[in-house]
């Protein structure tokens, strides 16, 4: 805080011209007539009211109790020789009462000491001296009035100061926004490189294995297809990642207007379930009949987080149930107050998966309107610590964090009758309604 | 020994006996009424100055005492408000107190007491009280011998205490809060 304390050259041009006047006048009207003593007082306070400026303009962080101290001589002193000198010494009381309360550096307390002790020397001095009451009252009233002036100097200052502790705050707290977004943007990305990449890498390292073992037997012709395969899912995971670039650079505003009719959702499901079976795995779906007339859409993150579901879950599938068959339903649930696509997909489980002690799960987002026929699931914890061990618990967190940022949006994952299910619902629009 | 001396002695007996009790008891601390003392006490003593003295009668000695006399006053005061210790008030001393006050007074959450220091301290205030008026008497000031200004030296001490009192109450509040 030293900047309310420095001199600025008025001020230092100012209190140099008073040192030069009241030395003067000390020197030529008054060391003649009074005491030596009051006069040596008095250059005393003088040269601790020059201390003082020296001090301030040079350096800032001179001791601080050095300025005080040269401020209580200023004070002092002048209070001693005020009625003496006929008032001349009101001017370095001023000055030191005055700058010792504005200086935000010194506890308040001490500055109103100093004004109490510099009324007590006051009327000491006048008792030395000759003076009428009125000039004693008036010399007092000039300590009173430096106090008042210091005051206000001090609450201005202090105003100053708290006008740039608030602005230093409110960058502070700019700087924690930014930093809350780089964090939350990255999260994201994380997310969607998890989905992609795990996803089409993972599904290519068991082609690979396959490819490998119908080698080592001889059979070229399926290794052929399964490599075949393979590219297709490549060429696929790497359209997905072009997708979710072009998705993460697209502005922001560019995006969160624009609906995707179901129709494509279903599409990139209807892709997820052929890559699947193209792995080995068996599935059996049931989706919706989309007409014309009865159009549904989806938001572009509502579409993403259902389809990063159904991925999840074939992927989770294929790691800890292989061999078992799927069902996969997606279903329009239009009677509610707001439409909504429902999708579950159930995978049966081995019998020694299922260990953990029931419990009901959680949905995502308990408050989504909407949620017709939830069904009771089962959390199985030694199956989610196994995702969890296989890295399965980005995939989870990352459905959840997806559909926890949709509003009126739910998804549960648990066991429920031997089945790990995941339970999802987004809300959606219906287009070209007839009116 | 003038009859003044004696009033001021028989005065300064009794306040010190009322005050030395004060400072030793745990008392509520109700910041609207801190200033209730000084006030009435300033005002009694201020307009018996008044009526004893013309201002044009003071001597340049009568106000060097009396300005001397009130600046150690505050000084004093302001001490006893920095050395007084605070408590919370417990719930059933708070419901006796609310219970013997009017209906709408404010209920105290602290109260307070200095101590012997406190007490040590009004000590010094009259020593010096008593000193100065010895002093003054030989010296040939009337005035600062006056009983109305013991009123506006109590008055003094009593608001420098009361600031300092209030602004700690104040800050304790804010921290407590």
């Amino acid at each position: 805080m030293s900047h309310t304390t420095r001199l600025s050259p008025l001020s230092l041009g100012l209190n140099l011209l008073g040192v030069a006047v009241v030395t003067f006048y000390l020197l030529t009207s008054f060391t003649p007539v009074i005491d030596l003593w009051l006069s040596a007082v008095a250059l005393i306070g003088i040269a601790a009211w020059i201390a003082e400026i020296v001090l301030a303009t040079l350096n800032q962080h001179a001791d601080r109790r050095i300025r005080a101290l040269a401020l209580w001589l200023t004070a002092t002193c002048g209070a001693l020789v005020a009625a003496p000198t006929l008032g001349l010494g009101c001017t370095l009381i001023v000055v030191g009462v005055l700058r010792a309360i504005a200086n935000l550096e010194w506890p308040l307390w001490r500055a109103v000491t100093l004004t109490l002790v510099t009324a007590v020397i006051v009327p000491i001095g006048a008792l030395l001296a000759t003076l009428p009451p009125l000039a004693l009252v008036a010399i007092e009233c000039s300590v009173a009035l430096a106090a008042l002036g210091g005051i206000n100097r001090r609450q201005f200052r202090r105003a100053d100061a708290q006008a740039r502790a608030l602005l230093d705050e409110r960058l502070a707290i700019r700087e924690e926004q930014a930093r809350v977004q780089v964090l939350a943007d990255r999260q994201a990305v994380a997310r969607d490189i998890h989905d992609v990449l795990a996803h089409s890498l993972g599904g290519l390292v068991l082609q690979l294995d396959a490819v490998e073992a119908l080698l080592e037997s001889g059979h070229l012709d399926d290794a052929l297809r399964r490599v075949h395969d393979a590219r297709l899912l490549a060429a696929s995971g790497l359209a997905d990642a072009r997708r979710a670039v072009d998705a993460l650079r697209a502005h922001p505003e560019n995006t969160t207007a624009l609906t995707l009719p179901l129709t494509e959702v279903l599409s990139s499901i209807v892709t997820l379930v052929e890559s699947h079976r193209s792995l080995g795995g068996a599935v059996t779906e049931h989706l919706p009949q989309i007409t014309a007339t009865h159009a549904v859409s989806v938001s572009p993150d509502a579409a993403a987080a259902l389809t990063r579901a159904v991925q999840e879950g074939l992927t989770n599938a294929r790691k800890h149930a292989p061999g078992s068959t799927i069902h996969l339903v997606v279903r329009l649930a239009a009677g509610s107050l707001t439409p909504t696509v429902e999708v579950a997909l159930s995978t049966a489980l081995e019998p020694g998966i299922i260990s953990a002690p029931a419990a009901p799960s959680a949905p995502a987002a308990p408050s989504a309107p909407g949620r017709t026929t939830e069904p009771a699931l089962i959390t199985a914890a030694p199956l989610i610590a196994s995702l969890q061990q296989s890295g399965g618990q980005h995939g989870l967190a990352g459905m959840r964090e997806r559909f926890e940022a949709l509003p009126g949006a739910s998804l549960s994952a648990g066991v429920q009758n031997g089945h790990f299910v995941v339970a999802a619902i987004v809300p959606a629009r219906t287009v070209a309604e007839p009116a | 020994m003038t009859f003044q001396l004696l009033a001021n002695a028989a005065i300064i007996i009794a306040a010190v006996a009322f005050l030395g009790f004060r400072q030793l008891a745990w008392r509520p601390v109700v910041t609207s009424r801190l200033w209730r003392l000084p006030v009435v006490l300033g005002i009694i003593g201020v307009v018996t100055l008044a009526n004893a003295s013309s201002p044009l009668a003071l001597s340049t000695l009568d106000i060097s005492l009396l300005i001397i006399e009130v600046v150690v006053s505050l000084g004093v005061g302001a001490a006893m408000g920095v050395i007084a210790r605070f408590r919370p008030i417990s719930a059933a001393d708070q419901a006796r107190y609310h219970a013997n006050g009017k209906p709408g007074d404010p209920v105290p959450n602290l109260e307070s007491r200095t101590g012997w220091v406190g007490f040590a301290l009004w000590a010094v205030f009259i020593v010096v009280r008593i000193g100065l008026d010895v002093w003054a008497t030989q010296a040939g000031s009337q005035l600062a011998t006056s009983t109305a200004v013991i009123l506006v030296m109590i008055a003094a001490n009593r608001a420098a205490r009361g600031a300092v009192v209030a602004a700690r109450v104040i800050r304790l509040e804010a921290v407590a809060a």
